[in-house]
């Protein structure tokens, strides 16, 4: 085999790859050729020694982390035809087949998807760098706006605007559907709180002036319930908000505003009075009612410990009685001395027990001056210690 | 020699002749083809591949006997991983060579 034609088969299984990586290993090759020449060695013992030149393409394509078998494969075909000796690939996939179109398509989704580059698809084929120039795919990126859209590209910019456009408008429906159920939930509270047509501690007015100081308006018709959430304002620039933002310049609609701002409260208090009185009146009831159940609990515990107590403290007179004419009979010089002690250690325990269900009973604790209840008298006593 | 062991060391080896001193091409394929017996063609595409992961630089320099020849240096990066080629060199064959002499653990 000749110089001429090994470059020329091992240039054809490298296509794939840049070209001007081709000429690189193509001159390493040449120049190895050369010197084993001027060894003295024959051109055709020269070439000999490198093997078969497929698999010596193999192996480089190995080192460019390329699918050596594929390409190979490809690149025999005449899917990367070459033009001997010109250096240069004239057509196919690489250049404008639809290698270009995956490598635009895929550089598109990477966009999309990343906002980045896809490495690997378009860095150039053993080069390592990102730059412009031709791909694993054989895509050779034309520069800046030069570059022409292809079908596969337009297809995913398409998307990717899609896309976009429906995130933006989910966002901004969860926007109103949040704006809605803190307005209803507003509107629920105010009664109760009996703030009126007030909202988040700012009066009607001064919402109004607010929003001329502001000088922010939202472009709806809608009442206080729509003004813009501070969330709103502070996500000024995400996509789902943004149709909240603006200035006012427009006086209509600030009167509209107004006016709006104005119905809402004459509403607002007038239902906020009749719900009021219904909500203050059953917060009352519900308070009465807890009372009583309270009273009624420590009515049936005090009693139930206060007969407890009554019983024993009677057992325990009874006891006592018992002790006191043992005594006298003992004292006359009856052998009733365990008669007694049972007298003394009953009269003993049911003492005891008539006290302690005397001590569970719950008693109302006496108020001091001021109002607190049951310290007063605790820090005196630790004062007067101290 | 086996080719599996050839190519699992040409590596290690075409490093070190590089940290030794700055080689082209042939001049490296025939220090290599000193200490195993590889098929020349293969040298290449190492270089090429060590040299897309910066651990190899290239720089021209002029001969008298031709065009100009492209010389290898090894940079820093390639340094340490000559140094981690070559620790975890010394512990395999340290192993297999316990193991086949049978005095290892």
């Amino acid at each position: 085999m000749s110089k001429e034609r090994f470059l020329s088969e091992l240039r054809e299984y490298l296509s794939i790859l840049e070209d001007q990586e081709q000429e690189d290993i193509l001159a390493e090759y040449a120049q190895h050729i050369d010197m084993k020449m001027l060894k003295g060695l024959s051109e055709e013992e020269a070439i000999r020694d490198f093997g078969s030149v497929k698999e010596l393409a193999a192996e480089i394509l190995a080192a460019y982390h390329v699918d050596s078998e594929h390409a190979l494969a490809a690149g025999r075909r005449g899917i990367w035809p070459v033009t001997p000796g010109s250096g240069r690939n004239n057509a196919g996939l690489g250049r404008s087949g639809p290698g270009r179109r995956i490598g635009q398509g895929m550089s598109g989704l990477g966009r999309i998807f990343g906002g980045a580059d896809w490495p690997e698809l378009n860095g150039k084929a053993g080069s390592g760098e990102h730059e412009k120039g031709l791909s694993v795919y054989g895509t050779e990126e034309p520069e800046g706006d030069e570059r022409p859209e292809t079908f596969f590209g337009r297809a995913c910019r398409r998307g990717k605007e899609l896309l976009l456009r429906a995130l933006r408008g989910m966002q901004a429906g969860f926007c109103w559907i949040g704006r809605k159920c803190r307005g209803a939930a507003a509107w629920c509270v105010r009664p109760f709180t009996g703030r009126g047509a007030q909202a988040d501690g700012l009066d009607v007015d001064e919402e109004y002036a607010g929003l001329l100081e502001d000088g922010e308006y939202e472009g709806s018709d809608a009442g206080a319930e729509n003004v813009k959430s501070d969330k709103c304002v502070a996500n000024k620039e995400s996509a789902g908000c943004e149709n909240y933002d603006g200035n006012v310049t427009n006086g209509n609609a600030l009167r509209r505003k107004k006016a709006g701002i104005r119905e809402t409260k004459e509403r607002s208090s007038v239902m906020g009075g009749f719900f009021g009185a219904m909500g203050r009146g059953m917060v009352q009831m519900w308070q009465w009612m807890l009372g009583c159940c309270i009273f009624g609990l420590r009515l049936c515990w005090n009693t139930g410990w206060l007969l407890f107590s009554l019983l024993c403290a009677g057992i325990a007179m009874i006891m006592l009685l018992g002790v006191g004419i043992t005594i006298v009979l003992l004292c006359c010089g009856y052998p009733f001395t365990g008669i007694f002690i049972t007298g003394l250690g009953g009269l003993l325990c049911f003492g005891a027990l008539a006290a302690g269900g005397f001590g569970m009973m719950i008693r109302k604790k006496k108020e001091n001056e001021d109002g607190t209840k049951g310290k007063k008298m605790e820090e005196v006593h630790y004062e007067q210690t101290a | 020699m086996n080719p599996q062991f050839k190519k699992g060391v040409l590596e290690l080896i075409v490093l070190e002749s590089v940290r030794r001193k700055d080689m082209y091409g042939y001049e490296l394929v025939e220090e290599v083809s000193e200490v195993i017996d590889v098929n020349e063609g293969t040298i290449y595409p190492l270089l090429k591949r060590l040299t897309n992961e910066r651990y190899f630089e290239t720089y021209l320099r002029e001969s008298s006997e031709g065009p100009p020849r492209k010389y290898y240096h090894l940079t820093a990066a390639g340094i340490l991983y000559l140094e981690r080629l070559a620790a975890e060199w010394e512990e395999f064959q340290a192993r297999v060579n316990a193991f086949v002499r049978g005095s290892g653990g």
